[in-house]
């Protein structure tokens, strides 16, 4: 992301990366709900001129609907907190006002029952802000979450975003609104393990990250936004297989990296009997596996035209291609040796 | 004369300007009973009106309004579980096979016409010209008139002459406003016969925000005249943006995801009359066409506005 920035002789850019990052620090780390409102602020006061590119009418729009929700969710947060402080010895109300804290939290995450701005948006923004929307973004609002949550509540959300995540993608032919939707119901996930412990959520978040980065940086040097652009570009067989594993890793299944995570979360709930939700989180993960798999297969069994003409830029730099498929497939089992 | 028709307009409606930083443009008394808003100089890119100030509403009463509301509520229910059917298909359409036309509109019955609607410059007093659409002798649609550049004697218009047929927007159920979707394809296909005559294509992309509900994406078709259909293949690459009219400087992509509405327009200043056959309008997606957008924007220094 950073070389890319560098080439692009776009030095603001990396000065607004700047203030994102160290926005999100000042959000964790402060004393006070009033300065973990302020980090929020400067989260998307630097994210919006990363995202609005003048050039494409498109963007300008999504920067401003962006933009809209996220002031929107900001001010919920910043009314709960004043409330919160003027009824500081009120009990009676901590429920209330958690709730309304937690969704204003969520509604910044993007997380259901407030995530109708989400795929939207994510379909108006270019690949790199895409990634930077769905992981960066995502930290301090679930630090913030993991402050002060109401544990009902959350586990009533967490199912809504894995029912949303897994049937709202099954509609979908645009790649970004696919990722959009898995997103959601990984959020899902990353909430119950914030719910854990935050350990854990860092580790969930670090591997998510990581998968997600894989299947963006493919996308990107494709060029691809549309499921049907799998099937018409003459792709070698070794990205083929590097989209399989990596969607079949973003899925959760083993012997893939993105089984590790999940696999923890599902012994958590299985020792402490929360068996509702284990099937819950088992059977939206079918749903989202098969429409991954509906993607891969469609993509090694189509053999639309080998055009001589298209040159793909993928021919001659396979080492990426090649270093994600090898994280993806050995990490799991190269972690047993390490750790355990 | 339209296919949507308005009432004769008895009340007047003489629209002030709406901000203190707009300043009326004519100040004459005698002109106070005229049906349309004044060109007041306009220091805001604020749209008011989507229609930009036109009122083509027709006053119906609220009892009427109910009645027709009932008899709509059947159809609206049968569109509604027709959506609820695909959504449980869950099977979009994925690829668009090259060398396959899907068709949009295929004018071959006087259905299809109700869902176009004709404008030109006479609807609201602005000019002298006609036009109509209608089903031709063979059997495709054919939208002819006569434009004339006449100008009314008001002092109101500068320029007059035009006509314009304008597909209506998508509507789902419960007419819900929807969208085309055409990001599957990359070409418009058009089977028309003209009479040699230029006219222009328009795609709107009306998008979410007032700024962008005037942009246009334009494209010249240039007609044979003579007895044989032309099969016009467009790519998107090549429409050139514009708002209101104006070509705009800073020229960018069409968006496919969000099309609103497909026209074509006769304006090119030529009084007499015109005459324009269609068979089909159509999509295509061409593989071997791998041009973005046709019009490049020269990078310029950062001091450089306004591109």
């Amino acid at each position: 992301m950073f070389f890319f920035i560098l080439t692009n002789n776009n030095s603001n850019k990396m000065f607004f990366l700047f203030i994102l990052f160290f926005s999100t620090l000042i959000s964790i780390s402060s004393n006070s709900w009033f300065g973990c409102w302020i980090g929020l602020e400067i989260n998307l006061l630097s994210f919006i001129p990363l995202i609005s590119n003048s050039k494409n009418l498109l963007s300008v729009e999504t920067s401003l609907k962006y933009f809209l929700t996220q002031s929107l969710a900001s001010i919920n947060f910043l009314f709960m907190i004043l409330i919160k402080f003027s009824l500081l010895k009120n009990f009676n109300m901590n429920n209330i006002i958690s709730i309304m804290m937690n969704s204003s939290l969520l509604m910044k995450m993007g997380s259901a029952p407030f995530h109708f701005w989400f795929p939207n948006i994510v379909e108006g923004l270019s690949w790199m802000n895409n990634f930077m929307l769905m992981t960066w973004q995502k930290i301090s609002p679930m630090i913030l979450l993991s402050y002060y949550f109401n544990k009902n509540f959350l586990i009533f959300m967490i199912i809504m975003n894995l029912i949303i995540g897994s049937l709202g993608g099954l509609n979908q032919t645009s790649l970004r609104k696919l990722l959009a939707f898995s997103s959601i119901n990984n959020l899902g996930w990353m909430i119950f393990s914030i719910m854990i412990s935050e350990n854990l959520w860092l580790f969930y978040f670090l591997i998510y990250s990581m998968m997600i980065f894989m299947m963006i940086s493919l996308f990107f040097l494709m060029n691809m936004y549309f499921m049907n652009q799998l099937f018409i570009n003459n792709m070698n067989f070794f990205i083929k297989l590097n989209l399989l594993i990596n969607f079949l890793s973003l899925g959760g299944l083993p012997p893939f990296m993105g089984f590790m995570p999940k696999w923890i979360i599902i012994n958590f709930l299985l020792i402490n009997k929360f068996y509702f939700l284990t099937f819950i989180f088992m059977m939206t993960s079918l749903i989202i596996i098969y429409y991954y798999i509906r993607i891969i297969y469609s993509s090694f069994m189509f053999n639309y035209f080998k055009m001589k003409w298209v040159n793909l830029l993928m021919k001659n730099n396979m080492s990426l291609i090649n270093l994600s498929s090898f994280i993806s497939i050995s990490s799991m089992i190269l972690s047993t040796f390490i750790f355990m | 004369m339209s296919l949507l028709k308005t009432n004769v307009i008895t009340s007047v409606k003489y629209l002030r300007s709406f901000s203190v930083l707009c300043r009326k443009s004519n100040q004459d008394h005698h002109l106070k009973k005229c049906p349309i808003l004044f060109n007041t100089q306009r220091w805001l890119f604020w749209e008011r009106h989507r229609k930009g100030g036109y009122d083509t509403t027709i006053k119906t009463s609220n009892w009427e309004h109910l009645k027709n509301g009932l008899v709509e509520l059947k159809h609206e229910l049968k569109l509604f579980a027709k959506e609820l059917k695909e959504l449980y298909d869950m099977d979009p359409l994925l690829i668009a096979r090259p060398g396959e036309i899907d068709l949009l509109w295929c004018f071959n019955s006087p259905t299809v016409l109700e869902k176009f609607v004709t404008t030109c410059d006479s609807d609201h007093g602005e000019g002298y010209s006609s036009c109509n659409l209608e089903m031709s002798p063979a059997g495709r649609a054919l939208f002819h008139g006569y434009l004339d550049t006449r100008v009314p004697k008001d002092g109101r218009i500068k320029k007059a002459g035009y006509c314009a047929m304008r597909s209506k927007m998508q509507r789902k159920s419960f007419k819900r406003a929807s969208t085309f979707d055409w990001h599957l394809y990359n070409t418009l296909v058009l089977k028309v016969r003209g009479d040699g005559r230029a006219y222009l294509l328009n795609i709107s992309t009306e998008g979410y925000y007032d700024i962008t509900w005037n942009d246009i994406y334009h494209y010249i078709l240039y007609t044979r005249g003579g007895p044989y259909w032309q099969v016009a293949k467009i790519p998107f690459s090549k429409f050139v943006l514009g708002s209101k009219g104006r070509l705009q400087d800073k020229q960018t992509r069409m968006r496919f995801d969000k099309v609103t509405h497909f026209g074509i327009s006769c304006g090119d200043k030529i009084v007499g009359k015109f005459n324009l056959e269609i068979e089909y309008v159509g999509l295509e997606f061409d593989p071997t066409h791998d041009e973005e957008f046709a019009y490049e924007m020269y990078k310029t220094d950062k001091y450089i506005v306004a591109v």
